[in-house]
């Protein structure tokens, strides 16, 4: 394997919240183009991983490249200009302004690149909200909530996304719609990685899949492999 | 000249501990910071000045009465403004707004009603006699003012340790969400901790005269900023944690107007601003925000 | 946009030619000049507190920081006053800067912390320690370059400026960018919003915006006290002003200022305590009744308010 293809690399993250270390060396790679599902109880530490990449929690230690730059300890906003973004297991839109203007931020401020319109009316006809786009966000269900998410995400021209927990609480349906839409997106390039509870949604998506349990990656490779390993077994129906 | 400093630092730390204790109690119950708080402790001046000059009330007695009235007032108070406030979409915000209104308000009523002058309680009051520390002389009422403040500590701990409301409140102050579910009345506890951090303000203006010289209407707003700087410097919503903010505060001033008496005025203002840069949680105690 | 653009101007521009002409038939120019200059501050507040959410209670320091500037480069400098303005608008940024890490903290921890560091201010410009620099309590006389109609003009161009910018920034893609600010710091940060950065730019153009008018305003009185130009009553108007009409608009500083400085001065000035309480209670009504200001009632009914 090549180093020069990796698009996240991630070596012995660490984040300490007081004396708890909810990351504790965590090692985590993708390579470009692909989907890494990221799967793991509850305190495992998947969203704060996802929070420590993209800039939002400052880490304590450890390594992050990504696209080959390091973005170890760099701003959010300066990480999302590299071409990473992310979306929020509870969204969080700005309620007070609509759809349009929630992307409209996005596309102006996330990405040099591309004729602003263009790029709202892109992201937003991917995430099928734009028949709903004078509308305020706080007026959004929350399964759009986290569509306008991904919506902004995509408005700022990301090479890579990290996507936490889109499916909780959908569903069936919408299950598929969204998986759907990830793969989509996938296929004109994107990389993500999808952190995810539901097994059977990771399913859909990936056969690349890293399990975490108290704050490192305690296992890699499918998901039937995952299904097989005692470690892996053992983390998620407790001891 | 340093002995002395420091013991009259300890006694007035003390006294203003009693003065942000009111302050923090309101702010770790609800959340809100309560602007007015030095309008109350104003208010519990008045309420003393006028019941001695009238009735020749010794303030001791007055603590008594202005728990009665200032518990009704924080209980009137609370169930006017604060379950609207708590609906509202920003909730710490608007309440900020809203107490630094109603801290214009009582500040009006009361010049409009007896004038902007400053007003006294003798301070033999409690007797002509000093007494000393390691040959330190201090007058008699700083020793009454300490005492009076320990005593109320101590009645702030029983309370919260060794009542019912007082256990109520203190679930209150770790998550409201949760006292909901669990059962607690959580507006009732709440309103009756507003009124105890009101008593707490007012029985500080009380003995303002023996520790401050003088009472006037608009002290207010800058015993309100001492006391936040205080209740910061100890730890935010945390009452038993202003009494270490009160004692730093004490000795800082003390000394500042031991020696360095001219830009003595300024303490408050500078130590509240780099307290809440560069140590935000307080000296003491974990911090209780996330920004 | 550009319509809307347009149509704010057309409010700048009537407000300008108002009081442009205003002083030729009403010869209370005191009232005028107070007017302008309550409208500026209040647009000023606007674009730190309507767009970005930080109250700055402290507001006042900016203003006496200004005043103090200006004058200071009158006496001590010998500039000319326009020049001596700005540069006051220079000194109010100066102490901006200094302030700036007060913006990591949030809400009402800020507001408090501003008003205590306006209160600094205060003692610090007060101290009879610095007389020979500030004159310590016992004010500053300006007497030398009095002149109450090129300080009335002067006000006005800074009353135009706040209005521009406060134009600019409620139809631009910054202006934007600080509501997605206010709504969402994170959200902002992740659309790629330099927080810290469009943060500042507007803090820095709120203290200057001040700073011009407590210049502006020492020119205007030229003989004024420290607690002149620190009082808190200035922060506690322009904040009633602001939230009575409605921030992150135009119009709605402008409309809460025309009417309640109108109001004050109609009633006139003998008991200021009247309007204390009057204030008091204007604001606890406010709070719990009409948060947004009286602007909202029409943006409720979907009007667009400049």
């Amino acid at each position: 394997m090549s180093l020069n293809n990796l698009m996240l690399n991630v070596e012995g993250l660490i984040k300490e919240f007081g004396n708890f270390r909810a990351l504790d060396g965590a090692d985590i790679s993708v390579k470009e183009g692909k989907i890494l599902g990221l799967a793991g109880p509850n305190g495992s530490g998947k969203t704060t991983f996802i929070n420590v990449v993209s800039g939002v929690y400052k880490p304590n230690g450890g390594k992050i490249f990504f696209n080959g730059k390091s973005i170890y300890k760099l701003e959010p906003h300066k990480i999302v200009h590299l071409g990473l973004n992310r979306t929020f297991q509870v969204p969080k839109p700005l309620s007070g302004l609509t759809v349009e203007q929630n992307v409209k931020v996005a596309a102006v401020y996330g990405s040099k690149e591309g004729n602003t319109k263009d790029k709202i009316n892109s992201a937003l006809s991917s995430v099928e909200l734009d028949n709903v786009k004078h509308k305020e966000a706080s007026s959004l269900t929350s399964a759009q909530q986290k569509l306008l998410g991904l919506a902004r995400a995509l408005a700022t021209n990301p090479k890579m996304l990290l996507i936490d927990e889109i499916a909780a609480g959908l569903n069936q349906h919408e299950l598929k719609r969204i998986a759907d839409m990830l793969i989509k997106l996938n296929k004109f390039g994107i990389t993500m990685i999808v952190v995810e509870h539901l097994m059977s949604f990771l399913d859909i998506l990936t056969d690349d899949v890293v399990v975490m349990n108290a704050g490192v990656n305690l296992f890699r490779g499918s998901i039937k492999e995952a299904s097989m390993n005692e470690k892996v077994v053992e983390v998620f129906l407790g001891r | 000249m340093f002995e002395y400093t420091v013991l009259a630092g300890i006694m007035y730390g003390l006294y203003f501990g009693l003065v942000g204790i009111g302050l923090n109690l309101i702010f770790g119950v609800m959340r809100m910071i309560n602007l007015a708080h030095g309008d109350f402790i104003m208010l519990g001046a008045f309420l003393a000045y006028w019941l001695f000059h009238l009735f020749g009330i010794n303030p001791l007695f007055v603590i008594a009465i202005s728990c009665v009235v200032f518990l009704f007032l924080g209980i009137a108070f609370y169930y006017i403004f604060v379950p609207r406030l708590l609906k509202s979409k920003d909730p710490e915000m608007l309440s900020f707004i809203l107490f630094f209104g109603l801290s214009q308000v009582i500040e009006a009523i009361i010049i409009l009603s007896f004038g902007n002058n400053q007003r006294s309680i003798p301070s033999n009051t409690f007797g002509h006699s000093t007494f000393s520390i390691f040959g330190n002389r201090f007058p008699i009422s700083w020793l009454i003012v300490t005492i009076v403040a320990i005593v109320v500590f101590i009645a702030v701990y029983w309370y919260f340790y060794h009542t019912k409301l007082g256990y109520a409140t203190r679930a209150i102050m770790a998550s409201r969400d949760e006292s909901l579910v669990s059962g607690i009345n959580v507006n009732r506890v709440s309103a009756f901790a507003f009124g105890i951090g009101l008593i707490l303000a007012s029985i500080a203006g009380i003995f303002s005269f023996f520790m401050m010289g003088a009472a006037y209407p608009s002290m207010g707003t800058n015993l309100t900023v001492i006391s936040f700087a205080i209740i910061v410097l100890g730890s935010l919503g945390n009452p038993m944690g202003t009494i270490i903010g009160g004692l730093i505060y004490g000795l800082a001033i003390m000394f500042m107007q031991t020696y360095l008496s001219s830009w003595s005025n300024l303490l408050p203002y500078l130590l509240l601003i780099a307290v809440m840069l560069f140590k935000p949680e307080g000296l003491i105690g974990k911090t209780v925000r996330s920004a | 946009m550009l319509k809307k653009r347009i149509g704010s101007f057309g409010i700048i521009l009537i407000i300008a030619l108002i009081f442009i002409f205003l002083p030729f038939v009403y010869n209370n120019q005191s009232f005028l000049f107070n007017m302008m200059l309550y409208i500026a501050l209040a647009e000023g507040l606007n674009i730190i507190y309507g767009f970005t959410g930080y109250l700055p209670f402290g507001y006042v320091g900016f203003f006496g920081a200004g005043a103090y500037s200006a004058s200071l480069a009158i006496l001590f400098l010998h500039f000319p006053p326009l020049l001596s303005i700005f540069i006051g608008g220079m000194g109010a940024l100066l102490v901006g800067v200094v302030l700036m890490p007060l913006l990591k903290l949030s809400g009402a921890y800020f507001a408090i912390a501003n008003l205590a560091a306006s209160q600094a201010l205060y003692y610090i410009v007060a101290n009879p320690n610095l007389e020979s620099i500030t004159h310590g309590p016992y004010g500053i006389s300006l007497a030398s370059v009095y002149n109450p109609h090129a300080s009335y003009y002067t006000m006005l161009a800074v009353l135009v400026l706040s209005m521009i910018i406060v134009l600019f920034i409620r139809t631009s893609n910054f202006g934007l960018s600080l509501l997605a600010i206010k709504e969402d710091r994170i959200t902002a940060s992740l659309a790629g919003v330099n927080v810290a950065k469009a943060r500042a730019i507007a803090w820095g153009l709120s203290a200057f915006i001040a700073g011009l008018s407590g210049a502006s305003f020492a020119w205007y009185v030229s003989v004024f006290y420290p607690g002149t130009v620190f009082s808190l009553n200035i922060s506690v108007i322009v904040i009633v002003f602001a939230l009575f009409g409605g921030i992150g608009t135009i119009a709605g500083p402008l409309v809460g200022s025309l009417i309640l400085y109108s109001f004050y001065n109609f009633i006139g000035i003998s008991t200021p305590q009247y309007f204390q309480l009057l204030y008091g209670i204007l604001i606890i009504v406010l709070v719990l009744f009409l948060p947004d200001g009286i602007t909202s009632i029409l943006q409720k009914r979907k009007i667009y308010v400049p």
